[in-house]
């Protein structure tokens, strides 16, 4: 046994390792640093004593991997903390609400074109970050799936509709109309990133019935990925397979089966808005402040 | 409330970490130095516990609602005050004797296949 370590190197370890801590949030700081700079304390004088300067290297070594690993986990911990805060799933159904009305306005009015659908899948993607953030984790690694899936699809259709906005005009039927068969592999990315998309919040429904997360509209949200890779399919039979074989889909107008394409995207609207107000209406309740007792 | 409370199975499988910290508090509750150790000497070494990874799931486990800090200290007199104490609440005992069956359930296995180098015949 060597003697009690009353040295510099066990003060100056110990004031390095509480500065170290400053990685930590702030609120983990606050609940742990006492506690963690004691139990360091404690396995310094253990470390010493038992071997000495290379025991102290060896705790140093430990002692420093497990900082940067918890540091890291503990900070994204804390990130995720504020992705399921009530105030993202308020705004984020919000988002949702103005979504499905978009989408009501694409089905009904299809003149309005790209932007009021690359308007609709920005507001989605507020919709499906307030869905995910209801379940607050609870969906495990099926939620986390569909979300980033919904994400990725969602954010392929956005760049795609964008980029060809502005490189081939409006994604009407005129352009489609002029070159059927340049539009053709745009129409097949857009339907896949569609069916990707509708992936999101199917996946992210069957984590919450799997979890039992959400309320008796929990249905809502299989539902309604179910109707977006509806709506990818509808893309690809309707647009994309007359337009590979060099054929104007909008000739005769309407394309045969487009009245089911109307209804798809007027039910993804409804749903979109339905799911929209149930989960900024629930967010709400959560942040008023209980009423005060009599 | 956490899905644990009603069903401890849905938290299975625990992490080694948890599961761990659970065995030492099975019996007494603990501080975290002493939890740290005993962890150590239970796996002979083979899981050392920094303080980051003892702490961060110390908190996960007390936000679960698996263990609880301990007001009581066993030697006041000997103890520093700054200590916290944990022990396991009852759904923590539930959840460390669920999956300690479900080890045994696979130990189990692994015997029947003779995969254990000092298998005796159960």
């Amino acid at each position: 046994m060597k003697s009690y370590p009353l040295t510099n190197s066990f003060s100056v370890s110990v004031r390095i390792y509480r500065a170290l801590l400053v990685v930590y949030p702030k609120k983990f700081r606050e609940h742990y640093e006492t506690q963690m700079v004691q139990v360091f304390r404690d396995s310094f004088r253990e470390a010493y004593h038992h071997n000495g300067i290379s025991g102290v290297i060896d705790l140093w070594l430990h002692t420093f991997a497990d900082l940067l690993i918890t540091a890291v986990i503990e900070r994204l911990m804390e990130r995720s903390q504020y992705m399921f805060s009530p105030k993202v799933t308020l705004w984020g159904g919000v988002a949702g609400l103005f979504s499905g009305m978009l989408w009501m306005m694409t089905g009904l009015a299809p003149l309005s074109g790209a932007p009021t659908m690359v308007l609709a899948l920005v507001l989605g993607l507020g919709g499906l970050v307030s869905l995910y953030s209801r379940q607050s984790g609870q969906g495990g690694k099926l939620g986390l799936a569909g979300f980033v899936l919904g994400l990725l699809g969602s954010g392929t259709a956005i760049v795609f509709l964008l980029y060809w906005s502005f490189t081939f005009g409006r994604l009407s039927p005129s352009t489609i109309r002029t070159d059927p068969e340049l539009a053709a592999p745009g129409i097949l990315l857009l339907a896949l990133a569609m069916m990707t998309a509708g992936m999101g919040p199917a996946l992210l429904g069957i984590a919450s019935l799997r979890a039992k997360t959400l309320p008796r509209w929990q249905g809502l949200p299989l539902g309604l990925g179910l109707l977006n890779i509806i709506e990818g399919v509808i893309l690809w039979f309707i647009y994309y397979v007359p337009m590979s074989q060099g054929r104007n889909p909008f000739d005769p107008w309407p394309p045969q089966g487009y009245i089911f394409h109307v209804v798809v995207l007027v039910l993804l609207g409804l749903g979109w808005m339905s799911l929209g107000l149930k989960l900024a209406d629930e967010a709400v309740k959560v942040t008023q402040p209980p009423p005060a007792s009599a | 409330m956490p899905d644990s409370a009603s069903n401890p199975k849905t938290s299975l499988p625990l992490t080694p970490a948890a599961f761990h910290i659970m065995l030492v508090l099975a019996d007494r509750e603990n501080h975290g130095y002493a939890i740290m150790r005993e962890v150590a000497e239970n796996t002979q070494g083979k899981m050392r516990l920094g303080p980051g990874s003892l702490y961060g799931t110390i908190k996960r486990m007390l936000a679960d609602g698996w263990i609880e800090e301990s007001d009581e200290r066993p030697d006041p007199e000997l103890d520093d005050e700054r200590r916290r104490y944990y022990r396991l609440t009852g759904v923590g005992r539930k959840l460390v004797q669920a999956e300690a069956e479900r080890l045994e359930q696979l130990v189990n296995i692994a015997r029947g296949k003779k995969l254990l180098r000092n298998a005796s015949s159960v």
